[in-house]
């Protein structure tokens, strides 16, 4: 393993009492950073929920988050990435009042302690996810501020190694090209959905209205799905038209993908040939795996999907889950209910 | 299996050189004064153990069968059945209670074969323990039979730790002085032998030719299995006689070939030598010999996919009156020769007797033969820069206009590479942004993707600091083995004029893949960083200013240490890059104790080139 943990500013490796082993970290698109975990000798190791933890390769960070669960019996560590404080703070202002504005609240949080270095992304003065009106209820939190703005750009959200905020289309170039006849991961229409029916509450008429998004090319079948965007509150019928185009275009007339690859140098290149190391790849890079037809009418013999979730291990392989996976097995379908 | 103790009876005791910790032995009872009991161990079952290889299956389309990646080894176990004899049953257990002291703690078991040359072997001992084997008939003669575990660490260590001592060159200033021993304009003199690796035939004498008039071409003979069967491992060796000359105490040969070739060394006149330092393809080699008539280069290829045997091209040779370095000798360089079958821990010792190394120190190895160095410095072909000697590349580059850097791809081994800097600010705290790339040239001509991006550092008190630029996949293209290409990387300020000037002092290409970089910050004379070994079981980084360690203290602060390398010491030679910001001609040294599979050969400093 040639990755290195520091807890808390310190190097566990460089302390005689912290010696680890069996590490494990995972990244997920959107989110980011998700999962560690290493187990050490049992007893207590000074380490204690949390307390920040960052992973290196070399002197670049490859991930980052907090301790938040510690097993002293069995020695065992698990760490909760930097995105997830998201689901743990309220979505204030620097006032302490319900925000209807993620960087405002971003900001505000950080103030407070949560431990992000920042963000980038751009205000959404003006044009606020959610109707301020619709916080009188109580603050939302911070992640389904973010989660709402993102939809409504269309785009996915994400605290990276570096413990900044980026919000952002998803690439739409690949990186890594898997060899064909290799692996090809199987497809599925289960995510897929041509109409979405999205519920509002029209700012301009005081009821309740439907706003519909439809993909016109169809290329999977005529799958629909309802939304609801009740939760943010009134808005125009402008508005919650842009948001459904944006949702279609960001969830909907996507291919799911059945199952997850194993990687390793020896299936994946860059696009010059170079054989991959599996550690730089990441969640939210794109995949083009040759010689697979997504369908019976296309002509372009690869299918490209994002990367949903890499798990990296002391191993040279590397098992990647396509972004939008369909819920085959009974931990994803519980995930996705829940 | 049947139960053990009915064979202890039938067995001649084990060879009277086992002991435990060196000092406590297991042996035949007429060698041990002063113990009031005898203590045997007996062949029956005796069992040395073996490393337990930790493998992981790879997933691949073989029907049958699965390709296997071996990741690592692990702990063997030992196994002996000890005889314990007394005259008197206060004895019998005092024996056994001695035996116990020595179990269950970290130590050594110690075994040399019964040959009167055989080297020691000795077997890390993690933990130990002892069962009862119990025998009605053994109680009434006053003996008792324990069957001992002992589980170990997978390899054995030589009896000897080995030093590798730093390179010295006294009253010896930068840069070196060169001395042209022969510019290889033409081949008068050179002459030029070819085998196949591993096998008997003689050499054979091969052509030497004229290469453009600026080399001389071992032409090795292009009658071999025809493509694609896989081409057997070739030698090329070339030698010249020479009027007596003082080649101490560097021989540099810039050598190149059609193929990447994995061994060099050179006989200086009845002496073989290994290169002490490898960049691009310049060899070094440090030797004593005052009065050389005689030099031979020998180059081994390894089995290739290929229609012809590789050539041999030899561009100069000089002779040189220290070590070059990169940029100025706060950069340097160095190849050590690791002994063993198995990979090892070591200690690395960065010094200097008078002068502060840091700042920061930057300690990279890593063990491949491509003569890649990670510097972009000296590689610098654009760019808008100032001489500043105190700075680790001896120059400073404004990077409002884009510093480019270009390196043979050659000298790139495939992998994931950390890109990284000394950046500096003029003033203040701040976070400024940088662009880079990378990108594959053939013929001066950009070909394929570019990798870039632009990365976000932050400079909070220090004004000039280490900055992980980017982890990239290089080459971002690659070319046919053998093809003459290079990488060109770009760093730049993207928005020149807003913001200080950012300058930056030297830029490095970090192999993770292949290599191990550990980056400290220390002001300090002295820094170690010494491998994860029992009894502790984790690496450690020490600095202090006495030699002797005596007032050396850990770091483990992510503020004090900016990268933890897992430096690997493998058998056969390991390159040793250091970068002491502080001062110029730290001195590097290394010392370790050779790793091997079950028994440890005689180290001697006599060298034999395969062929």
């Amino acid at each position: 393993m040639t990755e290195q943990i520091a807890v808390a500013g310190r190097w566990l490796a460089l302390q005689t009492d912290t010696a680890w082993g069996d590490l494990q970290y995972t990244g997920r698109h959107p989110r980011g950073c998700w999962t560690a975990e290493w187990r050490m000798a049992p007893g207590d190791r000074g380490i204690y929920r949390g307390q920040p933890v960052d992973i290196y390769d070399g002197a670049s960070p490859v991930w980052a988050g907090h301790i938040a669960s510690v097993d002293p019996l069995t020695g065992t560590y698990q760490a909760d990435g930097a995105a997830r404080e998201a689901e743990k703070r309220l979505g204030l202002d620097s006032g302490g009042a319900a925000s209807a504005g993620p960087t405002t609240a971003i900001a505000a949080a950080i103030a407070r302690g949560m431990n992000w270095a920042g963000h980038t992304i751009a205000s959404f003065s003006g044009d606020l996810p959610v109707d301020a009106a619709s916080l009188d209820d109580g603050p939302l939190y911070l992640q389904q501020l973010l989660d709402a703005g993102a939809e409504q750009r269309g785009e996915e959200w994400w605290v990276g190694p570096d413990r900044i905020a980026r919000m952002g289309p998803t690439t739409t170039t690949p990186t890594w090209f898997l060899a064909p006849g290799f692996i090809a991961p199987g497809v599925d229409d289960e995510e897929y959905a041509q109409y979405l029916f999205g519920r509002y509450y029209s700012s301009t008429t005081s009821t309740y209205q439907t706003a519909i998004a439809e993909d016109t090319l169809a290329p999977y079948g005529g799958a629909e799905k309802a939304v609801s965007l009740i939760g943010r509150g009134a808005m125009t019928s402008t508005k919650a038209a842009t948001i459904m185009s944006k949702i279609l275009q960001r969830d909907g007339s996507r291919l799911a993908v059945i199952g997850s690859v194993a990687v390793d140098a020896s299936n994946l290149t860059n696009a010059g040939g170079t054989p991959a190391d599996v550690r730089l790849i990441t969640e939210g890079q794109m995949v083009r795996a040759l010689g697979t037809f997504p369908d019976a009418r296309r002509l372009t013999p690869y299918i490209d999907f994002v990367i949903g979730e890499v798990r990296h291990d002391a191993t040279t392989v590397v098992t990647i889950q396509p972004l939008g996976r369909a819920a085959t097995d009974l931990r994803a379908l519980f995930e996705k209910g829940a | 299996m049947s139960d053990p103790i009915t064979y202890v009876y039938n067995q001649t005791p084990a060879p009277k050189r086992l002991t435990i910790g060196g000092t406590y032995p297991l042996a035949s009872p007429d060698t041990i004064a002063g113990r009031p009991y005898d203590l045997e161990t007996l062949a029956a079952d005796a069992n040395f153990g073996n490393p337990q290889p930790i493998t992981t299956e790879v997933q691949s389309l073989l029907l049958d069968g699965a390709r296997v990646e071996h990741l690592r080894d692990g702990n063997r176990e030992s196994y002996f059945q000890i005889r314990i004899t007394a005259d008197n049953p206060h004895d019998l257990a005092r024996g056994e209670a001695e035996l116990r002291a020595q179990l269950q703690r970290i130590t050594t078991l110690e075994w040399t074969p019964p040959h009167a040359l055989a080297p020691t072997s000795k077997f890390i001992v993690v933990t130990s323990s002892m069962r009862w084997l119990f025998d009605d008939h053994a109680e009434l003669q006053l003996k008792r039979v324990f069957g001992v575990t002992f589980v170990c660490l997978p390899h054995v260590r030589s009896a000897d730790t080995i030093v590798v001592d730093a390179i010295t060159t006294p009253g010896s200033t930068s840069p070196p002085t060169i001395t042209t021993v022969d510019n290889c304009n033409a081949t008068t003199g050179w002459a030029a032998e070819w085998k196949l690796v591993g096998t008997s035939d003689p050499w054979a004498t091969i052509p030497v030719t004229s290469y453009a008039g600026t080399a001389i071409k071992a032409d090795s003979p292009t009658a071999g299995p025809p493509a694609p069967v896989a081409v057997a491992a070739s030698s090329i060796r070339v030698s010249k006689t020479f009027a007596a000359f003082d080649a101490s105490p560097y021989v540099r040969f810039t050598i190149t070939s059609s193929r990447a070739f994995d061994y060099v060394a050179l006989r200086v006149d009845d002496t073989w030598v290994e290169p002490i330092l490898v960049d691009g393809d310049d060899y070094y080699f440090e030797t004593a010999d005052t009065s050389v008539t005689f030099l031979r280069l020998q180059v081994n290829w390894p089995r290739l996919i290929s229609p012809a045997y590789p050539d041999l091209f030899v561009h100069d040779v000089a002779k040189y009156s220290r070590l070059p370095q990169f940029g100025t000798a706060r950069e340097l360089g160095r190849t050590i020769r690791v002994h063993g079958s198995e990979r090892t821990p070591g200690s690395i010792a960065v010094e200097h007797e008078s002068t502060a190394l840091g700042g920061h120190v930057i300690v990279y190895t890593h063990d491949d033969a491509s003569g890649y160095t990670p510097p972009l410095g000296p590689d610098n072909i654009s760019g808008s820069s100032s001489v500043v000697s105190t700075n680790v590349s001896g120059k400073a580059y404004n990077l409002d206009t884009p510093a480019v850097f270009e390196k043979s791809l050659a000298g790139i081994p495939a992998g994931r590479y950390e890109l990284g800097a000394l950046l500096s600010i003029p003033s203040g705290s701040g976070s400024y942004d940088i662009a880079w790339s990378a990108q594959t040239y053939v013929g001066g001509v950009a070909v394929g993707e570019a990798q870039s991006g632009t990365t976000t550092i932050t400079w909070t008190s220090d004004l000039k600091i280490y900055a992980p630029l980017a982890r990239i996949l290089l080459p971002p293209t690659r070319v046919a083995p053998g093809a003459t290409a290079t990488v060109r990387i770009s760093i730049s300020d993207p928005t020149p004029g807003s913001g200080p000037d950012i300058t930056l002092d030297e830029a490095w290409i970090f192999n993770l893949s292949i290599g191990a970089l550990t980056i400290a910050k220390t002001t300090k004379r002295r820094l170690w960083i010494d491998s994860a070994d029992i009894p502790l079981g984790v690496p450690a980084i020490w600095t202090g200013d006495n030699a002797d360690r005596s007032d050396a203290y850990a770091l483990s602060l992510r503020s004090q240490v900016l990268a933890v390398g897992t430096h690997v010491w493998n058998p056969g030679t390991t390159s040793i890059f250091t970068v002491t910001e502080g001062v110029e001609d730290a001195a590097v040294s290394f010392d370790y104790t050779p790793c091997w599979s079950h028994h440890p050969m005689a180290i001697t400093d006599e060298l034999e080139p395969t062929a």
